[in-house]
């Protein structure tokens, strides 16, 4: 079965948690994509991200206690985990893009 | 202090997210990131940021269900499936949003104007709900309890709540018409402890029925029985919540304590529920057993008199009964008790038949004895109505400019066969979006406009503890549904009333467009509502003005009164010594000038008036209307330390005040004008005839010595007070107070005073300092609380309504700018193009204040009872008021007029 197609903001946010490895919460990946990619994402667009993700079996979670955190008042955390489908399409996509780009950066030195 | 985000958005939040994955997670991540940008920013900005995420997380959750989680870009029309309405409107809002994020400046407009009008309206409603309409908390089914008054009883006028006697009350409680009955006397100031350590409690006595009438039940331990409500039952005490919290830090361990009030210890059986305050809305410390604490602070005969009218009483009515049924009843057992009184030989009601009772509602504020803080309410209630007038009527206009604008996007839409209702749904979902968030915001202004609130207006009753009720938000609810139907009615009807081709064909020749008129007109309607507004204000803020020039008559600034609580035990003559040791200390106080003792209580605001005095020539004194005369006398230096000012004549000597010397008096101007019209006061002299002083001897006559300035020292409307003053050698008995002068700031010494002279004697109970200055304070009070709200809530309409102005005019140029244009183009000068925008003001501004200023004399006779010496019609208000208005309006031309001058007639006609 193909890979599902995956989008622009999709992949800077599986590279993202990638990225963030053991610490891919919901706020530090949030703060990787901000300083990094130089993109600011609103909290619901990337939590929609997420499900969206996890529907195509892209992403899965992990639900930890959050007692060490007083802040959270007891609500629990979600670390990310890109799945193995996940970091194939993530493969697949850049294979895609790198040969599109092959031999045309000259063109764009100018720009 | 808890850090967690506000708990409305939160839950809000945990409802949009009801379907959503690892919803808790979500919400757990919110609030860390909440407390930490609180650490960071403060409470404010992290608020505000809470529930703006709280709107655009829950904007993407809300609508879906957990299954169509692939339906994110597409939208949910592209995946077939059957369109849902609710799903429809949840992407007309995201629509919204998204609409709305790229005008930010339209929507902080409407937002702001939402946020001014409806959080200024939701406090004053939060007010009128506190003070008219809600029982006090924990009462149980007030609408069948009454308040008990007595009318008719010939010359003393009993026609106040508080006119009950225990007999009186004796003799309706057992009827079958009432399921239940209560007196209770209203709230007293008790010292607690003695010495340097005293305080002050607020003590309510009751009866043992008072509790279970108002069908309220204990937080701790239990409220006292009938058999500790008896005179010689041992003293037994209930807290109230807050002095439980206070004195006890809400240790369940205070039941079985003993608390001293007065010479008296009381053991403590329970503690009352947290915000119970009885049937008033003032906070109470402690309750207890009416009997047994009259019996025990008073003579026993006390609690058999009819004469001790001191008692307030509340009754619940018996299922089915009416109020006129139940006053009859009770009147004729109020007339039977007072015959067998009368028969006994008793002393009261021997020249009437003992009065009718009325039956009252429990809510005195809509009852015959409303006070001034209801009456206030009640204006300020339509003050804040107006406000949010102005603000419907911005945001209408705002919407409507809006809708305008946006009728060609709306008509390639139609054109492109997008069905009407989507068109309308899509329109509603705007208006609801932005009146959401202007709601929120406005719960946020009425948080902390409401404290403000309480601290002006509603002193003495306590906060309560949620800043924002629930009915409160029901209430904004209401009020912000019915503003965004009605400010989205209009654009939604221009939507789908027109033909696609007409708009677009109307475009291209470049016309304004419709609904010019019909924003003047709200536009005129919010510039005459806002004068109308700062008139009231200017009317009050004179008022002020006046009552702080009034002369009282003397110089208070720097007085001090100063009065001693005694035990109970401790004499007179005690008593007296005590205030001559007191005078001793005080003289040599540092930052006391002088002082001297008073032989009036309160002296120079006491109400000591005596009635029999006769005067030279004219024999016995008239009773005048203002009552009186007044009497205040005191030791050497008297007249100097009160700050009289002598007007004729002289002040006394010394040896008048001594003991044995000459005799001397001294009368107000009032006194000497009224007594002795046309003659030389100074000439006459008067008979005190029951001088508190020397009564042994045959009354001789008091040669006037001089006379003084009228005081006004009850209210500052008091015109005219007949008062005389004589010397008292310092040995004088009846001793009632010491009045200092301060050589500086009055408030800085009264706790030195009371320190000071607290340690004095184990005698002394509790020592009273006032400073003169918070007494005039108090007086001034209405006129305060006035002028700040009116000119709160009158700068708050002119802020909207320049802010609407503002905005319609931006409108009309970008409108306009084609035609701006081309007069450009055909050689206008730059005055030419600003004066088209400013002539434009200038007719709205002149017709609106116009109106405004009419409506403001028609309307002034519902507040002329509350101004002080200011006439309603007032040239000189109007013209302030015209005057902040035009250069408001000026100051919302300017920016657009500027604008109209810098358009490129290349670039404008170009644009089309």
């Amino acid at each position: 079965m193909p890979i599902s197609h995956i989008g622009e903001f999709e992949q800077m946010v599986l590279l993202a948690i990638l990225r963030s490895a053991d610490e891919a919460y919901a706020p530090e990946i949030r703060r990787v994509l901000q300083e990094r990619a130089g993109r600011s994402v609103s909290r619901g667009a990337l939590y929609r991200t997420f499900d969206r993700l996890a529907a195509k079996g892209l992403l899965e979670w992990e639900i930890e206690d959050s007692n060490p955190i007083p802040e959270r008042g007891g609500a629990p955390m979600r670390r990310f985990r890109a799945t193995a489908e996940g970091r194939r399409a993530l493969r697949l996509s850049r294979e895609a893009l790198l040969n599109l780009w092959d031999g045309i950066e000259p063109e764009l030195e100018d720009a | 202090m808890s850090v967690s985000p506000p708990r409305m958005a939160e839950r809000l939040l945990q409802w949009c997210l009801r379907s959503a994955p690892a919803a808790m997670c979500i919400v757990g991540d919110l609030r860390q990131e909440y407390a930490a940008l609180r650490a960071r920013r403060g409470l404010v900005v992290a608020h505000l940021w809470y529930w703006r995420e709280v709107a655009t997380i829950g904007s993407r959750y809300i609508g879906r269900r957990s299954g169509d989680l692939g339906a994110g870009a597409a939208g949910p029309h592209a995946r077939g499936s059957k369109p849902s309405l609710l799903r429809d409107f949840a992407s007309d809002l995201r629509l919204a949003l998204r609409v709305f994020r790229r005008s930010p400046g339209f929507a902080a407009a409407v937002v702001l104007t939402l946020a001014l009008g409806l959080g200024a309206n939701a406090t004053m409603f939060d007010a009128v709900d506190r003070v008219l309409l809600s029982p006090p908390e924990h009462v149980q089914d007030h609408e069948d309890l009454r308040f008990l008054y007595l009318t008719g009883l010939g010359p003393r006028s009993l026609n106040s709540p508080m006119a009950y006697s225990l007999p009186d009350y004796e003799s309706i409680r057992g009827l079958p018409v009432l399921a239940a009955a209560a007196a209770y006397r209203p709230r007293r100031r008790v010292t607690m402890g003695s010495g340097v350590d005293a305080r002050q409690a607020i003590v309510q006595d009751a009866t043992a029925e008072f509790f279970p009438l108002l069908g309220v039940l204990p937080a701790q331990g239990r409220f006292f029985d009938a058999e500790e409500d008896r005179p010689g039952a041992a003293p037994v005490a209930v807290l109230g919540y807050g002095f439980w919290d206070r004195e006890f830090g809400q240790d369940p361990g205070a039941i079985g304590q003993a608390v001293t009030l007065g010479s008296h210890t009381y053991e403590v059986i329970g503690v009352a529920p947290r915000g119970f305050t009885g049937a008033n809305l003032e906070a109470v410390d402690i309750w207890v057993p009416l009997r047994m604490n009259v019996a025990l602070l008073h003579k026993r005969r006390v609690l058999e008199s009819r004469g001790a009218w001191w008692y307030r009483v509340l009754v619940r009515l018996e299922e089915g009964v009416t109020d006129e049924e139940a006053e009859t009843r009770m009147t004729a057992a109020h007339a039977a008790g007072v015959t067998v009184e009368r028969e006994a030989g008793g002393e009261h009601y021997e020249d009437s038949e003992g009065g009718v009772v009325n039956a009252g509602a429990f809510m005195t504020a809509l009852g015959p004895n409303a006070d001034s803080a209801s009456t206030i309410t009640l204006w300020l209630a339509g003050v804040s109505i107006l406000v949010l007038l102005i603000a419907c009527a911005n945001v209408a206009n705002l919407m409507l400019a809006r809708g305008i604008d946006r009728r060609r996007e709306r008509a390639v839409r139609l054109a492109f066969g997008v069905s009407r209702r989507r068109l309308i749904s899509q329109a509603l979902a705007e208006t609801l979006v932005l009146a959401l968030a202007g709601g929120l915001a406005a719960i946020l202004v009425a948080s902390w406009s409401g404290r403000a609130l309480y601290g002006l207006l509603l002193r003495g009753i306590p906060l309560p503890d949620a800043a924002v009720s629930l009915r409160l938000v029901g209430f904004l609810g209401v009020v912000v549904l019915a503003t965004a139907v009605v400010a989205g009615v209009l654009p939604v009807l221009q939507a789908v009333r027109t033909a696609p081709g007409d708009v677009l064909r109307e475009f291209r020749g470049g016309s304004t467009g419709g609904g010019g008129r019909a924003r003047a007109v709200l536009m005129l309607g919010q510039i005459s509502l806002s004068t109308v507004l700062l008139v009231g204000a200017g009317l009050f803020v004179q008022s002020l003005q006046n009552a702080l020039d009034v002369d009282l008559g003397f110089d208070y600034e720097s007085l001090i009164n100063v009065e001693f609580e005694r035990h109970d035990g401790v004499g007179p003559l005690r008593r007296d010594a005590l205030y001559r040791e007191a005078l001793r200390s005080l003289e040599t106080m540092p930052g006391v000038e002088r002082a001297i003792l008073s032989g009036s209580s309160r002296p120079l605001y006491g109400w000591d008036e005596q009635r029999g005095m006769r005067a030279s020539r004219v024999g016995a004194i008239p009773d005048v209307p203002q009552g009186g005369p007044y009497t205040y006398s005191g030791t050497e230096g008297y007249v100097e330390t009160a700050g009289l000012r002598v007007i004729q004549g002289r002040a006394f000597e010394p040896a008048e005040y001594a003991s044995g010397g000459p005799l001397a008096l001294m009368v107000s101007r009032s006194f000497a004008e009224g007594v002795w019209p046309g003659l030389d006061p100074l000439r006459e002299c008067v008979y005190l005839r029951e001088g508190p002083v020397e009564l042994k001897r045959p009354e001789p006559c008091r040669p006037v010595v001089g006379v003084y300035e009228d005081l006004i020292v009850r209210s500052i409307a008091d015109e005219g007070l007949w008062s005389v003053t004589w010397p008292l050698p310092l040995q004088a008995e009846d001793l009632r107070g010491i009045l200092v002068r301060a050589d500086g700031d009055a408030a800085e010494l009264v706790e030195p005073i009371r320190e000071r002279l607290a340690a004095l004697s184990s005698d002394i109970r509790y020592v009273h300092v006032i400073a003169m200055t918070s007494r005039v304070e108090a007086m001034r009070g209405t006129w305060r609380v006035g002028a700040t709200l009116f000119s709160a809530f009158g700068a708050l309409a002119l802020i909207v309504a320049s802010l609407g102005l503002y905005s319609m005019l931006s409108f009309a140029v970008a409108r306009k700018s084609r035609e701006i244009g081309i007069r450009s183009a055909l050689g206008a000068q730059r005055r030419d193009l600003v004066g088209m925008v400013v002539r434009r003001t200038a007719r709205l501004l002149g017709a609106g204040l116009l109106i405004g200023i009419s409506v403001a004399v028609l309307a002034g006779r519902f507040i002329e009872s509350a101004l002080f010496g200011v006439p309603t019609v007032n040239p000189t208000v109007f013209g302030i008021v015209a005057v902040v208005f035009i250069a408001a309006g000026l100051l919302a031309t300017w920016m657009p007029a500027w604008k109209a001058t810098t358009i490129d007639p290349v670039k404008a006609m170009a644009a089309e």
